[in-house]
């Protein structure tokens, strides 16, 4: 069974007067775990799918299944509770709570889902201590860099040990160290947990990391790329081809 | 439910200062409420203090029609009834004492009681000492005592006699119900009838029935049985007057705990939405990692628990603090002390856990729409003009509803209950809701000018003011209330003293006496030099019962009727008739079987008219008469109520009818005289007359006053009232400081980084204070034009409501010094409570606003 797959995605939003067809009928088959890139240029639609696939947002047409899991046809409390239990998001702000601690922040699902405390607290400290950041549990997010505020982020998205890991440009707002570190991290995470991680991104050298990377243009999925062997420069030199070609 | 308190928790404890600001509004809501029930509790607790002292435990109550002294013979035919089980008599009187050690002298007025009977009936109350127990022995009030310099085993004797000799056993409190203080004391009746020499004369006997008798039946049969000018009177008919003021004081505590929920579940609305709007991407996150949407309304709902009992844990304790500091500082308004009603605390805890849920309601609205891609949109959405034509719609719906109630009717009851349950509230909530189109108008008006004053970069400080109209809006409405209550305090006070007090004409001196006086007593002032010949009036303040005051199902008033001599009277005051004739009153009053009235009486009772009927009723007997005049008050009601002469407190008289002494004598069987009224010759002041007049009844108990000091003495009451509901108003003005705190600190929050940009590329400090200060001060004259507004409002419906039920007519004339006075007054405590937080904010470094929007 595919871990992610798209039919036929449709969606449009309405700035002002304005319509944008952000997706046009949009088809992505994703059928095992595996760090992967969706890769294209501003305005591509690549966020838009995201938000989808990550039940943050609605379709106006077509399908989504997340291991095998019909999201565009849950219900909003079916699929809030899915959000919360068999997914997980990275955002490129953090978008940590500011008034919590990094080990509040992180037992913040499990609070959502009335996971009992010792539980949730020994997976949260678990977590923390796998991504590095143990040391920092009781600091607020205006304490931490922004590479820590990172992970934090990353450990909440785990508490549940999705199968599956959404990142939006999670290295957005990082120095290249600690972009490198995030993106050896997630691939690490991909391969010894056998996630699937789905990341956002416009940076051949996070592809790199990758297994593969889609390349969206004008609302479809216009080609892939087979990263896994290649480094940064062939990666953008190959997206380079693929976006004239198209 | 521990994820819902998990979240409130937190959102509570991650801004304290802006939680304890709410907490604080919601305090002093709870603090208001819980002193005004603690304050009607020691109030009502004192009246039933006076009635029980006067009644005690009685089931009946026996006295002489006239309120004269009577046969003590009646103790023994009443004893003998199978119906009475106790009889315990009182005779009344006044004497001289002496202290032979000191020679100090005074006048008591004293009652004599038989002991075992007497505390049988009631505990008896002494501070010092102890009761009176046998013959010869006497207690005196504190003032009584420190005339004569006495303390306990000191021994007073009757000033010309020099017996009997009296020790004194007990030192009660003086009594602090009246103005004009009042020297007891207490004995025995034989020791009394040897001081003054009258035997055999009661002026009450209280009965305590056998189990089983009806007291109505008993006193129906004893009253027919008895002689004729005999009444006995069930003790509950008297009570009843009592339980009409308590009901009274329970409905305006209601009022006043509604009014007080209304402002503070603003306050919480205003705080907890601006709140929820600034935590917008907190909630989508929440949203994105599965939280429902029940969770993030239930965390609303739950802070708002949590302020409002957090509010309820302070405010009440400080409330009832309050209530006891009022019972020190006005002992004779509260003579019971401090009394507390459970039911009125826990009305105080409610109101403010319900003002904080309720205020939550609308936040938790707006929190469970947070959708998760909120997390993405770091736009704010402006206000849009529909919201605000909606605020301005309803608003000025509500205000219009309260108009139209108070003026649709003449009827006093229909308009009474009406804008007491519909209209105040509807007001209070209307002008809540002009906040914010009132806020938006301000903000472009005066936006520029202020902007200018204050050196900002133009269009800034309008745009930050217009950008949150219902914040802002809202902020003002709970900032209004207090000085809405200073406008409405000073208009209407203004009006009463100068439209209707201050057109009274007094007439110039008056002796009072505290047992009544005897036409001999008159012999005595007119033979003083400065009086004129026939310069003294007689003048009895009686209550009867009419249909004429009051509203249905809520409080009976009875009428005082002022009883004088017409030929004296006309001579002495020229009475100023707006109807009728002044020879044909006269001659009718005359004759008896008239009465001429008050002109606010024929306002307020249109269908009557000079010529009509008018119907008293007294101890079950009917009374017509005919009206014959209507005139401008001559005060003499006033005076009475100046001098508390009604004789049972819990009757509240409003306006009186006057009538001639006969028709008090022949009609309702009283021969009592209260007052003799004196004209002054021109050539003795004020002093020397009431001196001179004094001296003529030295150990008598009588008072003396002039007119002129009774009249200034009315008006400095009136006025200390008007100033301590002042002082209640600038308290007021605090609640709604606190809500102007809470949105000036989330409005530093929210902008932090576009600060730390200002200042980066070079902004002083000192600008970024200049604009808060800018949005502060138009949020100060949005709050004054809804307060002005507000309180003028109050104030027309208050003189409305005089009119139909008391018939005072009134002008309305807001008076400006006042309203501007309050305008400083709020303007200053708001600048003043901000100036810290714009301090700081000023104060701020570049790194440290900016760094503030990490995470």
């Amino acid at each position: 069974m595919p871990v992610i797959t798209c039919r036929n995605l449709r969606k449009t939003y309405t700035l002002g007067a304005r319509r944008v067809e952000a997706l046009r009928g949009l088809d992505l088959v994703i059928d095992q775990p595996g760090f992967y890139a969706i890769m294209g240029a501003s305005g591509s639609g690549k966020s838009t799918l995201l938000h989808l696939l990550a039940g943050l947002d609605s379709a106006d047409d077509g399908v989504v299944e997340i291991a095998g899991n019909r999201i565009d046809a849950m219900t909003e409390r079916q699929l809030t509770r899915f959000r919360r239990e068999s997914m997980g998001v990275v955002f490129q702000q953090f978008n940590l709570i500011p008034t919590m601690t990094a080990l509040q922040n992180v037992e913040l699902p499990g609070v959502l889902a009335r996971m009992p405390a010792p539980e949730r607290r020994e997976r949260a400290r678990r977590l923390l201590d796998m991504l590095g950041v143990a040391q920092r549990d009781d600091h607020r997010p205006e304490a931490l860099s922004g590479g820590e505020q990172q992970r934090v982020a990353i450990a909440r998205a785990l508490l549940f040990e999705p199968p599956v890991l959404f990142a939006d440009e999670p290295t957005g707002n990082l120095d290249s160290a600690s972009s490198q570190q995030l993106w050896e991290l997630l691939a690490k995470l991909a391969d010894d947990h056998e996630m699937t991680v789905v990341m956002v991104t416009h940076e051949p050298a996070a592809a790199a990391h990758c297994q593969r990377a889609y390349l969206i243009r004008d609302g479809v999925v216009s080609g892939s790329i087979e990263t896994g062997t290649m480094d940064a420069g062939d990666i953008a030199a190959e997206y380079q081809r693929l976006s004239r070609s198209a | 439910m521990l994820a819902i308190s998990r979240l409130s928790i937190n959102a509570l404890a991650g801004r304290r200062n802006r939680t304890a600001l709410l907490v604080l509004a919601v305090a002093l809501s709870a603090t208001l409420v819980a002193a005004v029930s603690a304050a009607l509790a020691s109030l009502n607790a004192g009246m039933q203090q006076s009635v029980q002292r006067t009644l005690g435990s009685a089931d009946l109550r026996v006295q002489h029609v006239g309120e004269e002294p009577f046969d003590a013979r009646i103790l023994q035919r009443i004893e003998r009834d199978p119906a009475v089980r106790l009889a315990s008599p009182v005779a009344s009187a006044a004497f001289p004492v002496i202290n032979p050690r000191n020679g100090a002298e005074a006048t008591a007025i004293a009652r004599g009681i038989v002991p075992e009977l007497e505390y049988a009936l009631r505990t008896p109350e002494v501070a010092r000492g102890r009761p009176v127990q046998a013959d010869g022995e006497i207690v005196v009030d504190a003032a009584l005592a420190g005339q004569l310099g006495v303390g306990l085993g000191d021994l007073i004797e009757e000033a010309w006699l020099a017996e009997p000799v009296m020790t004194v056993v007990g030192i009660s409190e003086p009594s602090r119900i009246q103005i004009v203080s009042r020297p007891e004391a207490t004995l025995t009746i034989a020791t009394l009838e040897q001081a003054t020499g009258d035997a055999g004369l009661l002026s009450r006997i209280q009965l305590v029935l056998h189990e089983g008798h009806d007291p109505r039946a008993v006193a129906e049969r004893l009253s027919a049985e008895l002689p004729e000018r005999i009444v006995v009177e069930p003790t509950e008919r008297i009570t009843t007057g009592m339980r009409d003021n308590i009901k009274a004081n329970t409905f305006f505590f209601r009022i006043s705990s509604v009014l007080a929920f209304i402002a503070a579940a603003f306050i919480v609305l205003t705080g907890l939405t601006t709140n929820v709007l600034e935590r917008q991407r907190e909630l989508a996150i929440i949203r994105c990692l599965g939280g429902a949407r029940l969770q993030l309304a239930g965390a609303q709902i739950g802070v708002g628990g949590i302020i409002g009992a957090l509010g309820a844990a302070v405010g009440v304790p400080l409330g009832v603090l309050l209530a006891y500091f009022l019972t020190i500082l006005f002992p004779e308004r509260l003579p019971a002390g401090l009394h507390l009603s459970a039911n009125g605390l826990a009305t105080a805890a409610a109101v403010a856990v319900a003002s904080g849920v309720a205020g939550a309601l609308y936040p938790a609205l707006n929190a469970a729409r947070a959708r998760p891609l909120g997390v993405m949109n770091k736009r704010a959405k402006p206000a849009t003009a529909k919201g605000v034509a909606l605020c301005a719609a309803l608003g000025l719906a509500a205000v219009a509803a309260q108009l139209v109630l108070v003026t649709a009717s003449d009827d006093g009851d229909f308009v009474f209950w009406s804008y007491a349950y519909l209209g105040l509230p509807a007001m209070f909530v209307g002008y809540f809701l002009l906040g914010v189109p009132v806020m938006v108008v301000v903000a472009k008006a005066l936006g520029p000018l202020l902007s200018r004053a204050l050196r900002l970069p133009p269009g800034v400080l309008s745009a930050a003011a217009a950008a949150t109209p219902y914040r802002h809006g809202f902020t003002a409405g709970s900032l209004m209330v207090g000085l809405a209550m200073m406008v409405s305090i000073w208009t209407n006070g203004n009006a009463i003293l100068n439209d209707w007090l201050a057109k009274m004409d007094f007439p110039e001196a008056f002796v009072r006496g505290w047992l009544g006086l005897a036409e001999s007593e008159r012999e005595k002032i007119e033979a003083l030099p400065f009086v004129d010949q026939n310069g003294t009036v007689l003048i009895t303040d009686f209550r009867v019962e009419t249909d004429a005051f009051g509203v249905d199902d809520f409080r009976q008033l009875k009428t005082s009727f002022i009883a004088f001599e017409p030929r004296p009277f006309f001579d002495m005051v020229s009475l100023d008739f707006v109807q009728g004739d002044p020879d044909y009153a006269q001659r009718r009053l005359e004759e008896g079987g008239a009465i001429i009235v008050a002109k606010e009486f024929l306002t307020y009772r249109p269908e009557y008219a000079v010529g009509n009927n008018f119907r008293i009723d007294h101890r079950g007997e009917t009374h017509d008469f005919e009206i014959v005049g209507a005139v401008q008050s001559p005060g003499l009601d006033l005076v009475s109520k100046y001098f508390n002469v009604g004789k049972n407190q819990t009757d509240a008289a409003i306006h009186a009818v006057f009538g001639s002494r006969r028709d008090l004598k022949t009609k309702f069987d009283n021969h009592a005289i209260d007052f003799i009224m004196i004209d002054l010759d021109d050539s003795v002041t004020d002093a020397e007359a009431v001196a001179g007049i004094r001296s003529v009844f030295d150990n008598t108990a009588v008072i003396v006053g002039s007119g002129k000091e009774i009249k200034d003495g009315i008006f400095e009451i009136a006025r200390s009232s008007m100033r301590i509901m002042s002082a209640v108003a600038v308290a007021a003005m605090l609640l709604g400081v606190l809500g102007v705190g809470n949105i000036v600190i989330a409005g530093i929050d929210a902008r932090r980084f576009e600060f730390g940009v200002l200042r980066a590329v070079g902004a002083h400090g000192s600008l970024l204070a200049r604009l808060i200060a800018g949005e502060v001060l138009l949020v100060c004259v949005t709050a004054g034009v809804l307060g002005t507004g507000l309180g003028l409002q109050g104030a027309f419906a208050g003189q409305r409501m005089w009119t139909l039920l008391a018939g005072i007519q009134t002008n309305f004339s807001p008076p400006l010094l006042p309203i501007i006075a309050g305008w400083a007054i709020l303007i200053a405590i708001t600048l003043g409570m901000t100036l810290p937080l714009l301090r700081r904010l000023a104060r701020e470094t570049p790194r440290a606003l900016l760094f503030a929007t990490r995470g």
